[in-house]
């Protein structure tokens, strides 16, 4: 490998419509923040060089995705290759935290990761710089029954987060950004092994044209 | 040609192994540093997009893969040279050399992904590149290969587009806008492609594509906001509205097709902000909407646009003042719709008309009714149901602001509402439901209605509800699927949910209260809600009458302490209440009489409370012929065990005690007229069917003639003696303080006296001193022979009881009642009549015991037949010899503490 070349993570962000993925994204790469809501549509990322380990340069590919199903009308080919995944939920809406299992269940099903059982993820709670009176009543006790739960229990990192304010956002991406890194180190690993099992198996395809027209 | 599923992912397989395989080969290539091997096998992995056998979701799996890939080389190339010079001589080269590539669709990838990687550098030609590439595409006409090529273009150009000044601006813009077009026809364009019968697979194709189209949008909208980031004196509002808005819906209008035209609004609607969309409102409703194609139902549109507004109103993006204006353009846009399409379908005009008062309700100024009211008139007046279905959906405009209504007022002043809500009146279940919905939040406001312009704001509702007849039958009520409730003798089925309703019905009829101060603007108010509402059901006074009855009867009560003097008033006040009564009594006489008997007891009550004595005495008198036409002979179900006096009995004893119990409180009847009613009331009681009835019935009238003035009022003096003695002086300070503190005491003797209740020693206790003082000074109704003659009567009837078990419990009531009345201070009561009482009642238990004990022999004989009797009786005994030992007990206790009946014999 070129030593010049640097390692390029993707990280997904999923959770629920309006929970503030795109702003979480904005906040981290771009510092900015805007008020106005605008629906994402389909998936679109977002990459930023930053150093971890006090020395190793990583470039964070962000994608950010609708959380509006009708707008994902092509099915979510992009989570395939993901080096980790971070379930967004909003401090201010239960169902939005209540819908975080199915999020981590939906990914695994569709990104076809070659290790579920110790894949990283990672739980963003945002908003916390909205009025207190507005968050999930005992919400502390809420989340450690999400996150806590032996059997197939969202047992990651926690981080709670105001895109808004810029608090936490940058901490959360750090972690993310090493464990997406050593989930890349392993995945770099197995694929080496599996590539050199696969070149011979597909050699007699490498010249047969699979019926595209000349146009 | 269809290919099946399978074959298709078969297909996909092996294009996934093939970009893979190639990829890799790439990937080590560039490691080596072999970049021409390295575009061979770049070449070779773009090849497989040319694939025409995939579906929309399975090319963009490849497409992610590929896209992967091809950042492996872009990567590759920016760290590709040491010197930025040399780096874009290098590019500028390697973008023409893969212009030579065989395939057009590898060709334009790569091309694409060398000049985004070249524009990425400094001092690029990047305007040029953007030209170039963009003019390049027009070469895939494929329209999924097409969308997904110029897809890439957006993906990969993004943040590489320029704005470092507006011209910069301009021409990003305009290269998005022309994207943004090319991309859109070939999404139409794909509608048209194949075989008719594939039309509507193409169309979920394109739905699937719709994303890849909406992009442009989305980078349109990202760009505008990263130059208005930069200079702030940049209007982006004028500049969507001038440079943007005009393009993009022309192109939208001009494509004529149904999805497109749906989608790419809604993306408008999402993707610009709300400040936008205000400036552009006029347009996008008049200009766009009305100009979209005749099928497409506008309404979504409308909903998607007037929930935006909805969730944007805390952020107080419109001001009060303009709210109005706000809501003008909709409805005249709504109304142009109209005249521009007279056949729209009912369901796309309440769709609409729901969005609009979705909009209304959620404005800041929410005394503002008059975009409601404009709704609703406009409904009312041009709307025409045609099925039951069209109802229902009336029946949601009308739903829709109830749970908004904050005061009566609000109905008020919706006067349209009530007309629209007139339009389903065929439909009684639709009407029911909102005015059961209206009731329901108007019973959590609570707010009092003060006049008769509110009560009809409101009543008309209710109109309905009052009217709904409970006996009407159907299936659900017959199979016993609905709960229902059976009365009038079980010749009647009412449910629940209708008794609920008319309990409901009975809240609001509370809620009816006027001025505080002045009583009779509230009793004309139940007046007239009784006249114009209540009894537009007879059937239904039943349940709303007791109510009105009650509310009308207390605030007539509260009217009598204001104006004390002022009798005329009061009377005929009381002569309306007698004919609502009057009205419930002729409808309802055959199962509710005895309701009826209550109401006409308390109202007599209250009259004789206000000294209305002439009116106290006609009730008296209407409360015996519901006696004598309906009382008297009705029975009570079930079994009623004639030892127990407290048990109850037939209804027409009942009644009479109601009535003993009423005329007990009454204190200014003039004398005859009182004589006269208490005379009629014992007369009544000794012909009550059942001995035991009689009996009980004849005791306790003894009460009706020796007043006892620890039952006076507070504080009141009777009238009743006055008309022939007047009274010799002024009750003392004093003694009002001694009664009142026995005026608590007072209702728990009368209950007592009235069922015979033995320990009653409390009361005695006080009473010696008030009987020592007061008694020259309150004139009371007492004569002691009449006291006398009702007690002897219910001896002899108690005596002539065939069952001597029965007589033996009446004997001792009757001491016990005799006990109280020489308590009272009937001298006539004396020592020894009460031991002629005591002895005769020792007689009769040790000749049953005598008897029983002879039973009981007859029994350890072997005759056994009357077993379960003989248990029964010796039962019965037991209670009357413990019954009697507590009398006598209790005589002991009364010859201890307080010196009375010392020459009683009790052993």
């Amino acid at each position: 490998m070129s030593s010049r070349k640097k390692t390029l993570l993707k990280v997904i962000i999923l959770g629920d419509s309006g929970v503030g993925k795109t702003s979480l994204m904005q906040q981290f790469v771009n510092n900015k923040f805007s008020h106005q809501y605008k629906a994402t549509i389909g998936a679109d990322f977002l990459t930023k060089e930053i150093t971890i380990d006090n020395n190793k340069q990583v470039t964070l590919q962000i994608w950010d995705t609708a959380g509006q199903e009708r707008f994902q009308s092509l099915g979510v080919a992009f989570y395939r290759g993901a080096d980790c995944c971070v379930l967004c939920f909003d401090v201010t809406n239960e169902k939005s935290l209540n819908n975080l299992t199915s999020w981590k269940d939906e990914f695994l099903v569709q990104s076809n990761v070659s290790n579920p059982q110790d894949f990283p993820f990672i739980v963003i709670g945002n908003k916390i710089d909205v009025d207190d009176s507005k968050k999930i009543p005992s919400l502390q006790k809420k989340l450690n029954n999400i996150t806590n739960n032996q059997l197939g229990g969202l047992n990651y990192p926690v981080f709670e987060t105001s895109a808004k304010d810029s608090i936490n956002v940058e901490s959360a991406f750090e972690v993310i950004a090493k464990m997406a890194l050593q989930q890349e180190e392993l995945n770099a690993a197995n694929s080496n092994d599996v590539n050199d099992d696969y070149n011979d198996a597909i050699n007699i395809h490498l010249d047969s044209e699979s019926g595209g027209c000349g146009c | 040609m269809q290919l099946s599923n399978n074959e298709r992912k078969q297909i996909l397989q092996t294009c996934i192994n093939n970009i893979k395989h190639q990829s890799n080969l790439m990937k080590s290539n560039l490691n080596d540093n072999k970049l021409l091997q390295a575009l061979k096998h770049c070449s070779n992995f773009l090849n497989e997009l040319r694939s025409n056998n995939l579906t929309p979701k399975q090319y963009y799996e490849i497409y992610m893969l590929v896209f992967d890939s091809l950042g492996i080389l872009s990567s590759y190339l920016i760290g590709g040279s040491n010197s930025k010079q040399s780096n874009s001589v290098f590019l500028a080269d390697l973008y023409e050399i893969v212009q030579y590539s065989g395939n057009i669709i590898p060709r334009l990838y790569m091309m694409i992904n060398i000049g985004t990687t070249y524009m990425a550098i400094e001092g690029a030609p990047t305007k040029d590149l953007m030209k170039d590439m963009i003019e390049m595409c027009h070469g895939v006409q494929h329209p999924i290969r097409g969308l997904f090529l110029r897809y890439y273009l957006s993906q990969r150009t993004k943040n590489l587009l320029p704005f470092d000044n507006e011209s910069d601006l301009n021409d990003s813009v305009e290269f998005l806008i022309s994207n943004f077009i090319e991309m859109n026809k070939l999404w139409v364009r794909l509608q048209h492609q194949g075989h008719s019968s594939e039309r509507e697979l193409r169309y979920k194709e394109r739905k699937e594509l719709k994303i890849l189209v909406g992009s442009n949008l989305v980078r349109l909208s990202q760009i505008i906001d990263d130059y208005t980031d930069a200079n702030e004196k940049f209007s982006s509002i004028d500049y969507y509205k001038d440079k943007v808005f005009p393009v993009i819906t022309e192109q939208i209008i001009q494509c004529k097709d149904h999805l497109a035209q749906t989608y790419l609004i809604d993306v408008i609607i999402q993707i610009f902000p709300i400040e936008f969309q205000i400036t552009t409102l006029k347009n996008l409703l008049n200009d766009v909407f009305l100009n979209l194609h005749p099928m497409l139902r506008k309404s979504e549109l409308i909903e998607t646009l007037v929930d935006k507004f909805i969730n944007c109103s805390e952020e107080s993006v419109v001001e009060e003042e303009e709210e109005n204006e706000l809501f003008n353009q909709f409805w005249s846009f709504y109304l142009n719709l109209n005249e521009l399409d007279p056949t729209i379908p009912i369901e796309e005009h309440s769709n609409l008309l729901q969005s609009f008062i979705n909009l209304s309700l959620s404005f800041k100024n929410s005394e503002n009714f008059d975009n409601l009211n404009q709704i609703y008139k406009h409904a009312s007046e041009n709307l025409t149901s045609t099925s039951d279905s069209d109802e229902e959906m009336w029946f949601n405009l009308l739903i829709l602001p109830i749970n908004y209504f904050r005061s009566i007022n609000t109905l008020f002043k919706l006067d349209n509402y009530y007309d629209f809500y007139q339009k389903i009146q065929n439909n009684k279940q639709l009407q029911k439901k909102i005015s059961i919905t209206i009731i329901d939040k108007l019973l959590e406001i609570g707010e009092p209605l003060k006049d008769i312009s509110e009560i009809d704001a409101i009543f008309r509702y209710l109109l309905v509800l009052i009217k709904e007849s409970p006996s009407k039958l159907d299936t659900a009520k017959n199979l016993g699927i609905t709960k229902t409730i059976k009365i009038n003798n079980d010749e009647k089925l009412i449910t629940v949910e209708f008794l609920e309703i008319q309990e409901k019905i009975c809240k609001i009829i509370q809620l009816i209260e006027s001025d505080q101060d002045d009583p009779s603007k509230t009793i004309s108010n139940l007046s007239y809600i009784r006249k114009k509402y209540l009894n537009k059901s007879l059937e239904n006074i039943i349940y709303t009458y007791p109510t009105l009855i009650t509310k009308y009867l207390y605030k007539s009560k509260i009217l009598g302490y204001y104006k004390p003097h002022d009798t005329n008033l009061l009377v005929s006040n009381f002569k309306n209440l007698s004919i609502i009564v009057d009205e419930f009594y002729s409808n309802h006489e055959e199962f509710s009489s005895s309701t009826i008997l209550k109401i006409y007891l308390n109202i007599a009550n209250v009259a004789d409370q206000l000294k209305l004595n002439s009116i106290s005495y006609e009730i008296y008198n209407q409360v015996f012929v519901i006696y004598e036409e309906n009382l008297k002979h009705s029975k009570k179900k079930g079994f009623i065990n004639p030892h127990d006096s407290l048990s109850g009995g037939s209804i027409a004893y009942e009644s009479i005690i109601l009535i003993i119990n009423s005329l007990i409180k009454t204190r200014h009847l003039l004398k005859n007229q009182y004589e006269e009613l208490i005379t009629k009331v014992t007369l009544h009681g000794s012909k009550l069917l059942k001995k035991q009835d009689q009996c009980r019935a004849v005791y306790l009238c003894s009460n009706l003639w020796w007043w006892n003035e620890i039952l006076l009022p507070n504080g009141e003096k009777p009238t009743t003696m006055i008309e022939e003695e007047k009274p010799k002086e002024d009750e003392k300070p004093k003694m009002e303080n001694t009664n009142q503190k026995e005026e608590g005491e007072s209702k728990n003797e009368e209950k007592e006296n009235n069922e015979e209740e033995q320990d009653d020693h409390k009361d005695e206790e006080k009473e010696k001193d008030v009987d020592e003082q007061e008694e020259e000074e309150i004139l009371l109704y007492r004569d002691g022979k009449r006291v006398l003659e009702c007690l002897q009567k219910s001896l002899r009837i108690a005596d002539s009881c065939m069952d001597p078990y029965l007589s033996l419990k009446l004997f001792i009531e009757i001491l016990n009642k005799c006990l109280i009345s020489s308590i009272y201070g009937n001298d006539l009561i004396d020592y020894k009549y009460l031991n002629g009482l005591i002895d005769l009642i020792k007689t009769n238990i040790d000749n049953l015991q005598d008897q029983q004990n002879e039973d009981d022999e007859e029994v350890e004989n072997g005759n056994d037949n009357d077993e379960e009797n003989e248990i029964k009786e010796t039962v019965l005994l037991k209670q009357a010899i413990g019954y009697f030992n507590k009398t006598l007990y209790y005589i002991k206790e009364q010859k201890e503490l307080e010196g009375r009946f010392q020459n009683v014999n009790i052993h």
